[in-house]
């Protein structure tokens, strides 16, 4: 019996290992699948809150803890709202 | 000084505030820092917003969405998005990859036609750099 990641490596059968190797490589599945899902959210986001509209009102706390309620400045600020992270 | 902290020193004293939500980690394990996962519970993923604003010297406010990702997915899911709002509450202006440069464009006018600062001094477009050794 041939241990289990020889078998992911090398599938057995010349058709059976062509086709097995698509979906037991599910690094490149997972990927194609999640570009497709972020492709969606680029083609979603001009619709999102257009300019002109109203931006909406959420609460989060930061890192320190305290709330931040979108609504308290909204009207009073020009607001930048982006994203940050480590990587 | 990462470009955000640049704007936010610039318009100080012109009602501009900042905001960073810290949404996910999109290259988790990659980019120089081996280290990062992906986020477990909200405390792992609070500490990892400490960690952000120690390693890039951010000092205007990183708000941490909950594990839901409600506000992000609200916002449109997007790693890197903007959005300047102006003093009606109204969008003014937003981008699918956050660009400094054109964000400072847009708040320089909005700010110069702005009556409450007639009085002062008309801002110009800047351009931003970063500094040596702050990674963006």
């Amino acid at each position: 019996m041939r241990p289990a990641n020889e078998f992911l490596r090398k599938p057995p059968g010349p058709l059976f290992g062509f086709w097995s190797w698509r979906y037991l490589n599910l690094v490149k599945t997972i990927k194609l699948v999640t570009s497709k899902r972020v492709k969606s959210f680029y083609e979603k986001f001009p619709s999102i809150f257009p300019p002109g509209e109203r931006f909406p009102d959420f609460a989060l706390k930061d890192i320190h803890g305290k709330t931040h309620r979108m609504s308290d400045y909204l009207g009073k600020k020009y607001l930048v709202i982006t994203t940050g992270a480590i990587t | 000084m990462p470009f955000y902290e640049q704007i936010q020193k610039k318009y100080a004293d012109r009602d501009v505030a900042v905001f960073n939500i810290y949404v996910r980690e999109p290259h988790a394990g990659e980019r120089g820092f081996p280290g990062i996962r992906n986020h477990e519970t909200y405390e792992h993923k609070l500490g990892y917003a400490r960690d952000l604003a120690r390693i890039k010297k951010m000092e205007a406010a990183i708000l941490v969405d909950e594990m839901d990702q409600k506000v992000h997915g609200m916002l449109g899911n997007l790693p890197n998005f903007v959005y300047v709002i102006g003093k009606d509450g109204r969008v003014v202006y937003k981008a699918t990859w956050s660009n400094a440069e054109t964000v400072d464009e847009y708040l320089a006018d909005l700010v110069n036609k702005d009556p409450a600062f007639a009085g002062k001094p008309k801002l110009e477009h800047a351009i931003f750099t970063a500094q040596a050794g702050t990674q963006i």
